[in-house]
């Protein structure tokens, strides 16, 4: 059952509508049994395993919450974080290491030669692998005290909206909420549909039409010349923020109108005026679950600025390792460290020579919004050297009389970008509270019944998943 | 509640407002006589053909269908459109067109692929429009999805990413169907080992050889088959030529050829094999314009090579 689905939205009709026909006391339970017929619904088997991992971060956190010795707590934490990592480890990253292992050393050679797991990867394993792990190192670090109860510390790792791809939620965010008193209120759920429309327009309109041009040439890189390559790129860098924003759209929007806030994951990324921007803007709840959780710790910027260079690097290696078990994300993630440290240096050494300089802000967009749609090529291709194929075309081979015309396909997709655009530059200005007001109401019916209509007359109904689903 | 809802129903009331007025409006482009790009199958029914050919991309570049009436002396009209396998489309097609006129002779172009491997329900997507109009067709195209009669509630939904095509059509008007459906393909496979495609498999069906029968498309198969029978007309299944690279593509190819004549011995259905043995003189790379299309020249050799075994009504 995916979001842009009509069984999705037959299930949120049932989800929601039971919600608040329901006593108070009986509401949570509601939302557990509904998040988990959505997670059975993907495969039963692999609730097994949250369950599995819940429990044993249940028994953890109390019992980190009863003790102060300090050998005790860190065996603890220490059971906590071998559980979630080694499923995550088992699932995701096995069969990866084995063969980078295998590369590294030169198949048997090193006597060791352990056998590759035929394993499906349980969805949204790295997603509520993370929250479960954020939990038991809040609980740990004591900023926030263990759940007692065990259906709600259930429900904040499996809460349906944010459960498959996010936003990774914080148990000092999301628990409080579950005991907060919701009533139906008009203003979140015009709020909430309205995000919901937004986000099945950016996946159904923008993100599938424009995964079909993009499958169609990234899937055969070798036949395509740098002009058809660079379009692909930059289309897949919309595909990439609508398939993944929309998801979120659709999650924080549906969350909103059970009275629950999600943390806000997208920011009009592609609006960022550098790349530190474009990181505070996108998928905002992992870059703050990796800067309190692995930034911080590594020391931050409390030791120094070549330190925190240091630092900066190791988050983003991590971050291409989360995305996915392959070289291409771990190279991604590196290009991205690289960016970043890079622009660091840079400020650093501009705020020495020429203190007060800054480039006019429409050049650092534009700047970094190239730069962004250049890192895109090793997130999308199959494989480094299909990746440095592509590189070397766009660069040494544009020909632009052998570009890969497929006309409908392409002006669809530029329509759903320009709405998109528009819409957010209308945002990016702060007009965005503006529409809400009485007097725009012809402009805000309007829209949602353009958008409605552009869904029906140039969406993809035969769309795939959402693409952070394999991670 | 009572507000949201209220609102709710207001929106919807516009929604189907505009679902109305624009579904009309592409349904008129739709069905007008210059969208031949998109809508060949209407010029077919009222061109009233005896004969009839149903297929894939296969069946519309390889049946001239003008020189094939010229040569049975009858009005044949080629039904082929790209990607169309499976025995549903050939099962909609001729409903459609049973439903105004009964031809003579239906030729069903046929690979594995009519009865075997994954249903690829996007491609039904090509049928929505005739949803409407045809209930046959109707019901083909709810197995797309359970959601599928749902969705044909909203007028725009069976024109999906067909407006551009539609308003282009408006503009610059495609004229009439060229040579009764029939698209011939240009260029010739130059060497075998260069020109084999990278899905070459499918040179002995995309499904690869003994895929597993699937029994929506077997269904579909028996009751095109049954349909057609039921008003009267004669039905073979043929078999057009493919270019294999290789000998194991080619005894791949065989083992293909011999599912496709058991299965249509038991449905008492004649098939005409025009590569069995590799006699049929399709062993030249220079009537191929790809490993599974034939160009102009080889279209047109098929075509006559498959008349004169109509003519002689042998089995081959």
């Amino acid at each position: 059952m995916i979001f842009n689905s009509l069984e999705y939205i037959a299930f949120f009709v049932i989800a929601v509508g039971g919600y608040f026909l329901f006593p108070q006391r009986f509401r949570n339970r509601w939302l557990l049994a509904a998040s988990l017929y959505f997670y059975m619904s993907w495969s039963a088997p692999f609730i097994l395993l949250i369950l599995y991992s819940t429990t044993i971060d249940y028994f953890v956190a109390l019992r980190l919450d009863a003790t102060e010795k300090q050998s005790t707590r860190r065996a603890l934490l220490l059971v906590s974080l071998v559980t979630n990592f080694g499923a995550l480890f088992l699932f995701k990253y096995y069969n990866f290491f084995v063969d980078s292992w295998g590369a590294l050393v030169g198949g048997t050679r090193a006597g060791w030669n352990p056998p590759l797991l035929h394993l499906v990867l349980p969805l949204g394993i790295s997603f509520y692998t993370f929250e479960a792990i954020s939990y038991t190192l809040d609980v740990y670090w004591r900023r926030f005290p263990a759940e007692r109860s065990y259906p709600r510390l259930l429900l904040f790792i499996m809460f349906f909206p944010k459960l498959i791809a996010g936003p990774i939620e914080r148990a000092g965010h999301l628990i409080p909420q579950f005991d907060r008193r919701t009533e139906f209120d008009y203003l979140r759920a015009r709020d909430g549909l309205a995000q919901i429309l937004w986000g099945m327009f950016k996946k159904v309109v923008i993100a599938d039409r424009l995964a079909i041009y993009v499958d169609a040439v990234y899937n055969n890189p070798q036949h395509h010349v740098g002009s058809t390559l660079l379009l692909a790129t930059l289309f897949f860098s919309f595909q990439v923020y609508c398939d993944f924003s929309g998801y979120s759209d659709i999650a924080i929007g549906t969350a909103r109108i059970l009275g629950i806030d999600l943390l806000r994951n997208f920011r009009r990324p592609y609006f960022a005026t550098s790349f530190t921007d474009f990181w505070a803007r996108w998928h905002i709840s992992l870059s703050t679950w990796f800067r309190d959780y692995l930034y911080v710790p590594l020391g931050g910027n409390r030791r120094g600025e070549w330190r925190r260079d240091f630092n900066v690097f190791m988050v983003f290696l991590v971050s291409g390792i989360w995305h996915g078990a392959n070289w291409t994300f771990v190279w991604w993630g590196l290009f991205h460290g690289v960016l970043v440290s890079a622009e660091n240096i840079g400020r650093r050494y501009v705020r020495r020579v020429r203190p007060g300089f800054a480039l006019p802000r429409p050049v650092r967009v534009g700047g970094t919004f190239a730069m962004i749609v250049l890192t895109w090529v090793l997130f999308r291709a199959n494989s480094l050297a299909d990746a440095r194929h592509v590189y070397a075309q766009i660069f040494f081979n544009f020909d632009a009389s052998r570009f890969f015309v497929n006309a409908s396909n392409i002006v669809y997709g530029v329509v759903g970008i320009l709405v998109l655009v528009a819409g957010e530059s209308l945002t990016e200005r702060g007009l965005y509270p503006r529409i809400w007001t009485p007097e725009l109401r012809p402009v805000r019916w309007g829209a949602y019944v353009g958008l409605v209509t552009l869904i029906l007359m140039i969406g993809v109904f035969t769309g795939g998943e959402f693409i952070y689903f394999q991670f | 509640m009572r507000t949201l809802l209220r609102r709710l129903a207001v929106l919807l009331l516009l929604l189907v407002a505009a679902d109305q007025a624009i579904g009309w409006a592409l349904a008129r482009m739709f069905w007008s006589p210059a969208n031949t790009e998109l809508d060949d199958i209407s010029p077919g029914i009222l061109y009233a053909p005896q004969v009839a050919v149903s297929g894939s991309s296969r069946a519309k570049t390889h049946y001239v269908a003008d020189s094939l009436g010229a040569y049975l002396g009858k009005r044949a009209y080629n039904f082929g459109r790209d990607g169309q396998r499976s025995s549903q489309y050939h099962y909609a097609v001729a409903r459609m067109v049973l439903s105004h006129e009964v031809p003579e002779l239906w030729l069903l172009d046929v690979d594995e692929g009519v009865f075997a491997g994954e249903e690829d329900v996007g491609r039904l997507a090509d049928l929505l429009p005739y949803a409407d109009r045809y209930p046959a067709v109707r019901e083909v195209v709810k197995a797309r999805s359970a959601m599928e009669p749902l969705k044909l509630w909203s007028r725009i939904y069976p024109y999906n990413s067909l407006a551009l095509t539609l308003v282009k059509s408006r503009i610059r008007p495609h004229g009439p169907v060229a040579r009764n459906g029939f698209r011939p393909l240009h260029g010739e496979l130059a060497a075998p080992a260069a020109a084999a495609p990278a899905g070459f498999a499918s040179a002995a069906g995309e499904h690869g050889p003994g895929a597993k029968a699937n029994a929506r498309k077997l269904d579909y198969l028996r009751r095109t088959i049954g349909e057609l029978r039921r008003r009267g007309v004669r039905v073979v299944a043929v078999r057009s030529p493919v270019y294999p690279e290789s000998p194991e593509a080619w005894r791949a190819h065989r083992r293909e050829g011999d599912r496709l004549r058991a299965l249509f011995a038991r449905l008492g259905v004649r098939f005409v094999d025009m590569q069995a043995a590799g006699d049929g003189g399709f062993a030249d790379p220079a009537l191929f314009s790809d490993a599974r299309h034939l160009n102009e020249g080889g279209a047109t050799r098929f075509t006559r090579a498959l008349a004169d075994s109509l003519l002689r009504g042998a089995p081959r």
